[in-house]
């Protein structure tokens, strides 16, 4: 394959944001009639990359060459005259007209009296043909047809446009079982023709599956490029987080593990909890002064399973007991008048309530629980917000500064601050230590062993296994919604451990 | 030690130059200032025995004031919360045709109250229901209750202009339109005390953050235990309940109800006041003070009219235009004209430094 | 169980009669079911206590003369609503329209596709402004009580009541409507030299916003010592005078108004009002007869106006005792 001409070849390739690179000297190189995959953790620099390939972004330093032309894209439209055509994750195809329309939009057929619709939509179901994809009526309203077949549509608006690069962003995330082997079906289809695609899913078995070639990204920077066939998984999940497997294997400073005595009850114990389409039943128990860790890669359901836990998401299935008590925690009110606390880990759209005050934010959900006629008194409430700004260290300490204004670890400080008031017996924190600075990471960290030394139950979900390793007394280890072990986390586990139990283990779905 | 203290100083001015509250007093001042210009004798305050009241212009635009006082302050905790409430203006004809129906039908003036604002409250729950219980848009579902509001009022009065003058009995309810305390007309003085009650169950108990909390984010607010739902509910039956006060000032005023004409196009001055009153039509944080400075500043501007004799075909724009200078003053780009343009000028004197 | 399934069955079948009964004359050209001849009556809807007996009136005396009328009102004087309802009855092939507009211009489009319709169009109370010569054609003839006569009496009973002059205001209607501008031209007609209009305000024909308008400019005119208050309509004219007696010039300002509605007569005998022109709502009769006689092959009239009565507080109290007044 390396003896081919490249279709694109994307070096140095340098995105600076005020006080940030976003990417520093990547490179990127796509052949034609191949599907590479992006590799990289949240935030290493894939979306930034496929900015800088679609002219979103202009490039700071480097240089793009596409069919051997050197590229300078001022937006969208010159990557898309230069043949790069792009499926977002939210299709964006226009869902008032029809399937036809959408794929020919810009390309009509024309006759004497302007479009000729019959000849227009005619081609459309040529066009759809191709792809296999004779089965749709060009005529059908996209509307009416589902996200995966939109994708579809989206593919074969591509082909219209003759893309040379296809890329397809996210494009399973949404999608079930089989609509992934239809699309799979497609993109080989579209990859056999000679276009290159780019890919770029979070799920590892889809990568394995589909992808001839990879690029791992890395904080912005460029990792390495590898065969897909060459490369086992945890080389490839090492390479991602930044650690090598032997050097993985090697860490392993963590506390004594907290010993549940027999016979003790679990605050917290689940059996067959779950909900379709997000996750499979898991079962499930949380001990007093336990640091329960959730580990997965994204989109394996660790988010979901803390979610239900709380509420935010009503399960279709499965018990809950809670303190020997069989409960039903149908949204966050219950939940919390059950001592249950859920830090999200999308502090913007789901924690923080941007123009609220400090203040206001650290009382908001006890006051919700207490009920919105009986206000906190002033005294209690000053009491309150002081405790939990000196133990949280927030900064600055104004507790009537807006929310919105304070950095993104302080806002995390200020949240669980929140949680913390309403005196959880469990506290799941969802990505608590998700872009915010080295220091306030550690002091996050550190109030998670407290708390649990305090004897408060607490689930730590991280994308970061080194931190769930060093915190947690057990682990329960997720892979594409499914919950597939769980390790009790003694001297002899350690990263490698889980890697290795993602990678081994095959979930049926 | 100085230098803190000048700093303190000049913060305070800073704040009062950047409140809404200051920016909409002095246009309502201006507008005062316009009038006494054309009119000299408009600041004229004299004793009417008459009525037992003050008397002058001023006197009876604070009478027109209060129903814009009423359904401002409903309209501030609706559009708080990211919707809109387009049917406080039918509502006020619908209490005010049910009131003044009753009273022609002989009931007691205490129930035929009571009879209006229970009406008012439930075309409020009504509008609550479905946009919080079935999730449709608050646009479009109040945009149908101001159309149905309107038909509702005319079947109430079978599509008369009921005149309640002549009942005997009904001065209680006279007497809150047209009456005087101390001087200063009743309605007046019931609107600001509807307001500043309605100011202290928010800010007395959790009632406004909550509001506000689920006008900037909603599934945020879900999080916390909050129950957006029913705070949507709730500020849809306030706004109801309101309107239908500003509907018995509007209709005991003349101890008639116009079924057509009541409460027409008010829900727009509604609006124009909570806008110019500070709060976002994208919800979140909410002035009540400053919605009832904005309805008292639209009724300034339509008493500017009536004394500048404005032709009647000029009046919309007018409004309108002060309407929009009185925004612009307040558009955060104009009030920190001068921070933008020196941030402007250091961002330029580092981007030279540099390519240097 | 077994009767509610019947008593279901019963209203289903029942509204589906109606529903076929309403297809049936709604296609039904030119003469209905029963040989009636149709009339399309394009209304303003409710309104008021004047538009109210109006449009009453001209529905009980077209059905007593063997019209099949269909009335097909507005809301809240939307004139597109109208012309949509005009233009429907055009299609529809009825054997005449009666129209009573809300604005005065606007309808050449419609009349000109009456006209080559052939359906001859009465327009009623509101005279329309037609610019186009086909468009003219369709009209046969304005029935209604006078606007600008409404306009003079007003104007004359202020002249005869200050010979010496006087100060005063009008009232208005909202602006652009035929009726403001003919009851504002008959009063220009006749007002004499010496009486003085400070000033002409809108008040929207609102009682409410008549009181509002009224109180400020007593405010604003103290010093040139108000005299009287022609209100274009009954509803602000009571509007005024709550302002008026509110500022304790009850009797020292003269109110005079135009449409004669029963709460306008009794306002007068209990003095509030000075002096009432009727504005003569019941003329079904006279448009009955007037379609008929077109229909009939005879000549029509192109200005039939209809009398209308002056009112002071005598013999409003006389009219009011008599219970004839139907508004």
């Amino acid at each position: 394959m390396t003896d081919k001409t490249p279709i694109v070849v994307m070096k140095g390739i340098t995105i600076e944001f005020p006080g940030v690179k976003a990417l520093d000297g990547v490179d990127l190189t796509l052949y034609p009639g191949e599907v590479h995959a992006l590799m990289g953790e949240n935030g290493a620099g894939k979306s930034t990359m496929i900015k800088a390939l679609t002219g979103v972004y202009k490039i700071d330093a480097g240089s793009i060459v596409v069919d051997g032309k050197p590229q300078q894209f001022n937006g969208t439209l010159d990557a898309q005259n230069a043949g790069i055509a792009t499926v977002y994750q939210e299709v964006n195809l226009c869902t008032n007209l029809s399937v036809g329309e959408n794929v020919m939009l810009g390309h009509e057929k024309r006759g004497p009296f302007g479009i000729d619709w019959k000849k227009t939509h005619e081609a459309a179901k040529q066009y759809l043909a191709q792809m296999g994809l004779e089965h749709i009526d060009p005529h059908t309203p996209l509307s009416s047809i589902s996200i995966a077949m939109q994708q579809l549509v989206a593919i074969a608006r591509a082909m219209v446009i003759n893309a040379k690069v296809l890329i397809l962003d996210e494009p399973t995330s949404s999608l079930d079982a089989n609509e992934v082997q239809d699309l799979f079906a497609i993109m080989r289809k579209v990859r056999d023709s000679g276009v290159a695609i780019l890919f770029v899913s979070h799920f590892l078995d889809q990568i394995y599956e589909i992808t001839d070639r990879l690029t791992i990204l890395r904080n912005g920077r460029f990792i390495k490029e590898v065969m897909t066939k060459d490369t086992p998984r945890d080389e490839l999940i090492g390479m991602m987080i930044g650690k090598s497997a032997e050097e993985l294997s090697q860490i392993g400073a963590k506390k004594a593990r907290r010993e549940i005595t027999p016979g003790e009850k679990p605050i917290v114990d689940v059996k067959g909890l779950g909900k379709k389409g997000t996750i499979n039943p898991v079962d499930l128990d949380i001990y007093k002064g336990e640091v329960v860790g959730f580990a997965g890669l994204l989109g394996s359901g660790r988010t979901e399973l803390g979610r239900l836990l709380y509420g935010a998401d009503k399960p279709d299935s499965g018990t809950y007991e809670l303190n020997g008590q069989q409960v039903s925690i149908s949204d966050p009110y219950t939940a919390l008048k059950h001592k249950i606390a859920y830090s999200t880990e999308n502090r913007r759209d789901e924690g923080i309530i941007g123009d609220l005050t400090v203040r206001q934010n650290i009382l908001i959900a006890l006051q919700a629980t207490r009920g919105m006629f009986k206000p906190i008194p002033k005294k209690e409430a000053d009491e309150i917000v002081d405790k939990y700004m000196k133990e949280m260290n927030v900064r600055p300490a104004d507790p009537d500064r807006p929310i919105k204004n304070l950095s993104g670890g302080n806002q995390q400080k200020v949240l669980i601050g929140r949680w913390l008031a309403t005196h959880p017996e469990l506290l799941i924190l969802d990505e608590p230590t998700r872009g915010i600075d080295i220091g306030a990471k550690a002091e996050i960290q550190q109030v998670v062993l407290d708390l649990a030394s305090k004897g408060m139950g607490v689930v730590f979900i991280s994308s970061e296994l080194e931190e769930v390793v060093r915190l947690s007394d057990d682990i329960e280890v997720l892979k594409d919604r499914h919950k597939i072990a769980e390790i009790e986390n003694d001297d002899t586990v350690s990263q490698s451990t889980i890697v290795e139990t993602i990678a081994n283990t095959n979930v049926n779905n | 030690m100085a230098d803190k203290k000048q700093e303190d100083k000049n913060n305070v001015f800073k704040k009062l130059l950047s409140s809404n509250l200051t920016v909409e007093v002095i246009a309502l001042v201006l507008l005062i200032l316009l009038c006494t210009l054309f009119d000299h004798a408009f600041l004229a305050l004299s004793w009417n025995s008459n009525t037992g009241g003050l008397a002058g212009p001023l006197i009876t635009m604070l009478q027109e004031s209060a129903r814009y006082l009423m359904i401002a302050t409903g309209m501030t905790l609706v559009i708080s919360t990211a919707g809109i409430d387009l049917s406080v203006g039918s509502v006020m004809a619908v209490a005010g045709a049910a009131a003044m129906q009753a009273l022609n039908g002989g009931m007691n003036v205490w129930v035929a109250i009571l009879l209006a604002l229970v009406i008012g409250m439930v075309v409020g729950c009504v509008n609550g229901s479905l946009i919080a219980f079935l999730g449709l848009q608050p646009f479009i579902t109040t945009l149908i209750m101001m159309l149905a509001g309107r038909g509702l009022a005319k079947v109430i009065t079978s599509g008369e202009n009921t005149d309640a003058s002549a009942v005997a009995g009904s001065e209680p309810l006279r007497w809150m339109a047209n009456g005087f305390i101390l001087g200063i007309p009743a309605n007046f003085v019931i609107a600001v005390i509807i307001v500043a009650l309605v100011g202290l169950l928010c800010r007395k108990t959790a009632m406004g953050m909550f509001i506000e909390s689920v006008g900037i984010n909603p599934e945020a607010s879900r999080m916390t235990g909050i129950k957006p739902k029913k705070i949507l509910f709730l500020v849809y039956a306030i706004s109801g309940l309101l309107a239908a006060v500003a509907g018995l000032f509007a209709t005991a005023s003349v101890m008639r109800v116009d079924v057509v004409k009541t409460g027409q196009d008010l829900e727009m001055y509604a609006i124009l006041a909570v806008v110019i009153g500070g709060t976002s039509l994208l919800g979140g944080k909410f002035s009540l003070s400053g919605s009832a400075v904005g309805a008292v500043i639209i009724a300034m501007i339509r008493k500017t009219i009536i004394t500048l004799g404005i032709d009647s075909a000029a009046t919309p724009a007018f409004f309108a235009v002060v309407v929009i200078v009185i925004c612009v003053m307040q558009a955060p780009k104009v009030r920190n004209l001068s921070a933008e343009l020196k941030r402007k000028r250091a961002l330029k004197a580092q981007a030279k430094a540099v390519a240097a | 169980m077994k009767n509610w399934k019947k008593a279901i069955a019963l209203v289903a079948s029942a509204a589906a009669l109606v529903s076929v009964a309403a297809c049936g004359s709604a296609s039904s050209s030119s003469s209905g079911d029963s040989g009636k001849k149709v009339v399309g009556f394009v209304a303003v809807g409710p309104e008021g206590g004047f538009r109210t007996a109006n449009e009453k009136d001209i529905q009980a005396a077209f059905k007593a003369a063997g019209f099949d009328l269909r009335y097909s009102p507005t809301q809240n004087n939307d004139q597109q609503k109208q012309i949509q309802a005009f233009n429907k009855f055009v299609n529809d092939e009825v054997d005449a329209i009666i129209l009573s507009s809300t604005e005065d211009s606007g309808w050449d489009e419609s009349l000109k596709k009456a006209a080559e319709a052939e359906i001859p169009v009465f327009t009623v109370d509101r005279n329309v402004d037609v610019k186009d010569a086909d468009a003219k054609k369709a009209i046969v003839s304005h029935i209604g009580p006078s606007n600008e006569w409404a306009g003079e009496q007003a104007a004359e009973f202020i002249n005869k009541s200050f010979p010496d002059g006087a100060n005063g205001f009008i009232l208005e209607g909202p602006a652009g409507l035929s009726v403001v501008k003919d009851r504002g031209t008959g009063w220009n007609n006749k007002v004499a030299s010496n009486i003085k209009v400070l000033e002409s305000q809108s008040a929207n024909w609102s009682t409410d916003e008549a009181k509002t308008v009224t109180a400020g400019l007593l405010d604003n005119h103290k010093s040139e010592n108000p005299q009287f208050v022609f209100a274009q309509n009954d509803e602000m004219g009571l509007g005024a005078a709550q302002a008026i007696d509110a500022a304790g010039l009850k009797g020292k300002v003269k109110v005079v108004t135009i449409d004669g509605t029963k709460n306008a007569l009794q306002a007068l005998v209990d003095g509030d009002l000075s002096f009432v022109i009727e504005y003569n709502p019941i003329f079904g009769k006279e448009t009955a007869q007037a379609v008929k006689d077109y229909l009939d092959g005879k000549k029509v009239e192109a200005d039939i106006q209809i009398e209308s009565k002056t009112f002071d507080a005598a013999s409003a109290k006389e009219a009011l005792d008599s219970g004839s007044r139907a508004y």
